[in-house]
Parts: structure tokens; sequence; C-alpha cells
């Protein structure tokens, strides 16, 4: 054995010597996680607040509705295509300006929407829906949708939703639930790379929801998060924050040879089921040819967005008819987005023909109650003991 | 592999995960460090902690952040000192920081005591490299990229590291 192979031995056992385990790296940890927060440089500061914001959570749910709405306002609107959607980040809407990627439902089989965002302003755009813009002024709580084909520029109310919390408001209440951590339990899952790249990830659970994000190292901003809740996952992706963005993208003007029309609006309060039943019975009457649709699901709204379109000109509807039943849908869409139930809803209206009594369709239990509401293919309502609710 | 400059970008936006990473791969030569000053365990072992949780709270003023080994070890050492000298002061009379380390309860073997107290005369990027090899068992890929250097760098770094612990262990051997 040479004098350097002997050396590296030694060394070797030198270090064999002094050890490793978990002593050491448990004590230091579990004293900077009881410890009072490090004063850390802003930036910093702000990934924990965007981090630990149940906010965010709520507010996604908020735009999606809306979005939901809008899909079937654009498409009974007549627009020849359209579909509309998402907001999810409600805090990066103070930021001067962010660009992003929404997806909702299952991973790799959905359309993907498109925000432009300018402080409270909105411009959606959805992949599989050519030629209509979707403005949106969180401020006024009003949408301008822009069908270019038809030149047509609809105003839609969105009552009800109350004022969105600026950014500064949402950061403020981030800190309070961040140093209260009731809600969610965070998993700081270190570095991972994905593709070639790495990111910082956070894992937020809470009972009902679990809130992924993508951190990048260098600009300490998400690129990426995922929301998921029992009944939907939405992820945002390519999040990019202060792109230079042209103002007059987000004007709620409407161009000078635009014809406008008026479709009314949708009242967030109001969140009922006999909405809901109309919904479903407009649903399948107009648009799936008498029978429920396969799925309420947010995401395959998105999805099936063009449907709404066809159907409604197969129907032979004048402007006015589609735009009252379009409100019409959309109001039903608010009892399962801002479900207010307890539990999770259920839907089973797959191939089930309108009118049909003996089929439950959609059943749910309503806040402090001891049944269950369970609505049939005919669209009567019934109220079932938990022992008696369909398979 | 992680660089140290990344985790100590992903402990600053946040990440207590990756601040583990950097004890888990550091916690060998801390202790060494330590250990040369204190030439006891248990004390090196709080000198250790100790500095980690410095190095914690001091983070955000470190510049240059691929540097982190380097720094954490200076943190360690000036932690030793301060702990040998509050011992100092309770026992006084005994003015050495560094005592002979031969007994077997807590104490080094002698001759682990001299290849350590070698190991610390090095120069410190030297000395960072062979306590990331041989105490905490990287490979040299590792090491190139924990601290963001080429594999041809550091295998020539840790050569002449080798070469010059050899010289002083011949100089022992006389």
């Amino acid at each position: 054995m040479t004098l350097e192979d002997k050396l590296e031995r030694k060394l070797e056992e030198l270090g064999d010597t002094i050890g490793s385990g978990e002593g050491l790296v448990n004590a230091v940890m579990n004293q900077i996680e009881s410890s009072e927060p490090v004063k850390r440089p802003e930036s910093v500061l702000l990934l924990r607040r965007i981090i630990m914001n149940s906010k965010i959570s709520k507010l996604a749910a908020a735009a999606v509705i809306i979005a939901a709405i809008m899909i079937g306002i654009n498409s009974f609107l007549g627009s020849g295509t359209s579909v509309a959607f998402a907001d999810v980040i409600q805090p990066i809407l103070d930021a001067r300006t962010v660009t992003m990627d929404i997806l909702i439902g299952p991973e790799g089989r959905q359309a993907v929407i498109h925000d432009e965002v300018m402080g409270s302003r909105i411009r959606r755009t959805v992949s599989n829906v050519q030629g209509t813009d979707i403005i949106i002024d969180l401020e006024q709580m009003k949408v301008l949708a822009l069908t270019h084909a038809e030149k047509t520029a609809t105003y839609i109310g969105l009552d009800g939703l109350g004022k969105m919390p600026n950014y500064l408001e949402l950061l403020q209440d981030v800190v309070t639930r961040m140093q209260n951590k009731e809600e969610f339990q965070i998993e700081d899952q270190g570095l991972q790379e994905i593709d070639g790249h790495d990111y910082i990830v956070f894992v937020a659970e809470s009972e009902n929801e679990t809130i992924t994000i993508w951190v990048d190292p260098e600009t300490v901003l998400p690129v990426r998060i995922k929301q998921k809740t029992p009944n939907m996952q939405i992820i945002c992706n390519n999040l990019q924050f202060d792109v230079v963005l042209d103002e007059s993208r987000f004007s709620m003007e409407v161009p000078d040879d635009y014809v406008v029309q008026q479709a009314g609006g949708i009242d967030f309060k109001k969140s009922s089921e006999s909405d809901f039943i109309e919904t479903l019975r407009i649903w399948a009457e107009i648009i799936e040819d008498g029978y429920f649709p396969d799925s309420i699901n947010l995401g395959d709204i998105v999805k099936n967005g063009p449907k709404f379109d066809q159907a409604f000109k197969q129907a032979n509807l004048t402007k006015q008819q589609e735009a009252e039943i379009a409100m019409r849908w959309g109001q039903g869409l608010v009892f399962i987005r801002f479900f207010k139930g307890q539990g999770q809803w259920h839907y089973a209206g797959k191939g089930v023909e309108l009118g049909d009594g003996n089929t439950p369709i959609f059943w749910y239990q309503p806040k402090d109650s001891e049944t269950w509401r369970v609505i049939y293919g005919d669209l009567h309502v019934e109220d079932i003991a938990p022992d008696n609710l369909p398979k | 592999m992680q660089s140290d400059e990344k985790l100590v970008n992903a402990c600053l936006a946040g990440s207590n995960k990756a601040f583990e990473v950097l004890v888990r791969r550091y916690e060998r030569p801390i202790r060494a460090v330590a250990l040369g000053v204190l030439g006891d365990f248990h004390r090196a072992e709080d000198a250790a902690q100790d500095a980690f949780i410095r190095a914690w709270e001091k983070l955000p003023g470190l510049r240059n952040r691929e540097a982190f080994g380097p720094w954490i070890t200076k943190i360690a050492r000036r932690s030793a000192i301060s702990i040998a000298q509050r011992q100092v002061r309770i026992a006084s009379g005994n003015c050495r920081l560094v005592q002979a380390i031969e007994k077997p309860d807590g104490r080094l073997e002698s001759d682990k005591q001299r290849l350590l107290a070698a190991v610390m005369k090095l120069r410190r990027e030297q000395r960072q490299l062979i306590m990331l090899r041989y105490f905490s068992r990287h490979s040299v890929k590792d090491i190139a990229q924990i601290t963001g250097r080429s594999v041809g760098t550091i295998t020539k770094q840790l050569s002449r590291a080798r070469g010059k612990l050899k010289t002083q262990f011949e100089r022992a051997g006389k």
C-alpha cells in the first residue's frame, strides 16, 4: 500500500470517527423550525406570503366560476367559437403585469387558458376556441367579451362576488395566516429537478385541498401552482411577472366597429338548488340532445366549449334568447362552484335521459342536514337518508 | 447533486429543507473543524450545532453563495473558539485552547488528532475538498457539483491537498 493510499484510508477512518447521524441534523432543524422566523429579504417574504396564502384557493374558486359562466355566455352569445377562462392567482393581480397558462382538470387533456393580467384587469383566451377575447375588470366586476369574426362586444355583470382584495391586503392576510398556520400544513420539499430545471417545491395541505407551488430559486417567484380539491384540479403554469404588455389590450371600451350587446349578469350571492336544476335542464335539453352531460366538472366544460355554440346554432334561438338562457345556465353553476353543503357533491348523470324519474343524477348533503338531497333524471328532488343513498 | 449556491438560494427563498441538505452535507466537516479546536466530541457537537444555527441566521448576508462551505467552516471555528474560551474562563489556569487529544472518552486518538490538525492547517479551499471527499465521502463528481467547479479542477486541487498532507505526514514520521 502506498503512502498516498495509507493517507486516504486514514482520512476516511478519521471521517468515520467523527461520524454522523441524525443527532446534529435533527437538533439544528428542530431549533430552526421552532425559532422565530429570521428576517429575510423582501423577496423571500413575498414568496412565503404567496405560498402560505389560503385565500388563493378561495379566490381561485371565485375566478373559476367567472370563467365557467363565461364559457356558457360566450357560446350562447353565438360567438361562433369561444370559451373563456379562469383566474387563479389573485395575489399577483397587483403586480404590474403577469402572464400565465391555466389548465383545469386532469393533466394532459385540457384546453389551455391564457391570461394576461394588468392590475385588476385580465385579458383571456382559450386554446380550443379561436376568435374571442375576454376582458375582465375585477374592480367594476364586469366582463367584456369581444367576438372578432362577428364584431360583437358583450358586457356581462358579475354581481355578488364582493370586493376582490388588492395585492397588499392579500399579503397582509397571508402573513397572518402564515403565522397561525391554522388552515394549512405546509411541507417544504426543498429543491427538485424537473425537466432539467431546479425548483423549490412547497406543498400546502388542508382537509379538502392541496396546493403545490414550484418556485424558481433564482427569482424567488412561483412559476407553477397546482390546486387540487376533491372536485377539481387547476394548474397555473408558465407564470411570468412584469412582462411588457400593451395597456390598450385591457380597455373596457368597445372598439369603434363592434356592435354592443347586453347580456345581463350573474349574481354570485345567489346559489340555489333550483337554479342548479335549471342549469341541468338547459344542459340536457339544448346542449346534449335530451341527455345529461357526461361530466359537469369545470375542466370538461372548458374542453367542450365549442359544443355549446354548435348546440345553440341548431336551436335557432334569437340573440336575446341565447343571452337569457346563457345567464340562467351560468347562474346554476354558482351552486356547485360555491358549494355550501357538507362534504362533496356527487354527479352521476352520464348516459341518463332527461325525464328518467328512477335514476338519480346528482346528490349532496345540505349544511346541518341529516338527510341528503337527491336529484333524479326528471329533475324531481327527494330527501334521502344516508343509508339509502345511490351507490 | 445540488450546488451549494442553489441550496443557499433556496434557503433564502424560504426552504428549510434546502438548509437541511446543507447541514447533512457539512455536518462531518463542521464537526471536524470544531473537534480540531476543542478536542472533545461533546463540545464539538455543541459548537457544530451553534455554527449551523448562526449560519442560518446570517445566511442573507452571505454574498458569495457558492462559498458556503468555507464560510460555515469559519463560523464553526469561531463557535468552537468561543466555547473553548468560555471553558478556559471556567477552568481558570488552563489557557490552552487545543489540548492533547489522547483520552479515549470523548477524545481522538493521538494519530487521528495529528491528522486532523494537519487537515486544519491546509488552505481553506483544500481543507474543504479533503473534508467533503474523505469525511463526508462525496465523489469527485459530486464535489464538483457542490462547489460549482469542474471535475478536473477538483481532481487537481485534491491531489495538491493530499500532497501537502503527505509531506506533513512524512515529516511527522521522521
